[in-house]
């Protein structure tokens, strides 16, 4: 897209060039340059340490990257895991069939797993029975309600 | 120095603006200073903020030299830089804009000149004072062009406009300049 295209007048003539004739540069101030450039210096050592910063911080995502990469990859990885679920404790159950039939009560160990694999018999015992001859406690007297 | 060789420094500074960055911001300040903080307060319509305005986009330069490194055009890059700059500081300040403050007559008074000298810088002054009588979205477009020497392409870039309406404003500008300068052509 030129100027034809668009035709836009291009400057020529007596009037561009009273325009650039015109055209004075301005008396900047005395300390300007001072200012700016040491401005400047402390701009390009922020500018340096961001960049700095900033590759630190593509270089420490990027390995984190590739070290999930390979945790989750490598073939025996899946096999690391299971260890936590092997010892974890788990409650076995006898078979019915082991326990001795109406002769006992297989109980528990204090600390809930099953003891001895043998089964523990209790024989029952009987309630104690009671002596005819124990004198019972006298009654206490109750006071006689008032109609 | 010509539009040519002012390209051709200013792309000298660039390319060592990477590796001597200190050294490189200087020459272009050097080089390009006075001609940004002159657009600039054309736009600001003071110097002081015009050349806060300059401070902000050579920090920017140093912090980060990759945008105008890589930018295609990098005066054209540098105008609108400045020009971002300025209408930051202006809203910063809810100050209106207005056209140019005459900066550079009041620093060229300063300076003992001889008559013809005078003479002519009389009749800029009045050049200036009409370009000042311009809308001034047209004046910026008029100085862009004469001043600064950027094509219709790079003006509309820089103002974020389309190039048919930068052609249109330049058009009637014109217009009202040739009128106006009449008497200085004669």
């Amino acid at each position: 897209m030129n100027s034809d295209f668009l035709r836009i007048p291009e400057p020529s003539g007596p009037e561009s060039e009273l325009l650039r004739s015109a055209a004075s540069l301005p008396q900047l101030s005395p300390e300007l340059r001072n200012r700016v450039l040491s401005s400047c210096r402390r701009q390009i050592v922020v500018g340096r340490t961001i960049r700095t910063t900033q590759q630190l911080a593509v270089a420490c995502c990027s390995i984190a990257a590739v070290a999930a990469l390979i945790w989750l990859i490598l073939p025996g990885s899946d096999t690391l895991n299971r260890p936590a679920a092997r010892t974890t404790p788990t409650e076995t159950v006898l078979p019915t069939s082991v326990l001795p039939v109406g002769n006992g009560i297989n109980l528990p160990g204090p600390t809930g797993s099953p003891g001895n694999m043998a089964a523990t018999t209790v024989t029952p015992t009987p309630p104690a029975p009671v002596s005819p001859k124990t004198p019972l406690p006298p009654a206490t007297p109750t006071a006689p309600t008032q109609p | 120095m010509d539009a040519t060789q002012f390209q051709q420094a200013l792309r000298g500074c660039l390319q060592q603006l990477t590796s001597h960055p200190q050294s490189a911001l200087a020459e272009l300040f050097d080089l390009t200073a006075a001609r940004l903080v002159r657009y600039a307060a054309t736009i600001a319509g003071n110097q002081p903020d015009a050349e806060d305005a300059l401070q902000a986009v050579f920090s920017l330069l140093a912090r980060d030299p990759r945008y105008i490194t890589a930018a295609q055009s990098p005066w054209p890059y540098l105008i609108r830089s400045i020009r971002n700059e300025t209408l930051r500081i202006l809203r910063k300040k809810s100050r209106s804009a207005s056209l140019p403050a005459d900066t550079a007559s009041q620093n060229s008074n300063s300076q003992p000149s001889p008559p013809q000298q005078l003479l002519n810088e009389e009749i800029n002054q009045q050049i200036r004072r009409i370009l000042q009588s311009l809308p001034p979205e047209q004046a910026e477009v008029v100085l862009l062009k004469h001043w600064e020497e950027l094509t219709f392409a790079e003006i509309a870039d820089s103002l974020n406009l389309s190039q048919n309406t930068v052609a249109s404003r330049y058009r009637y500008a014109i217009e009202k300049l040739q009128r106006s300068l009449e008497p200085f052509i004669r």
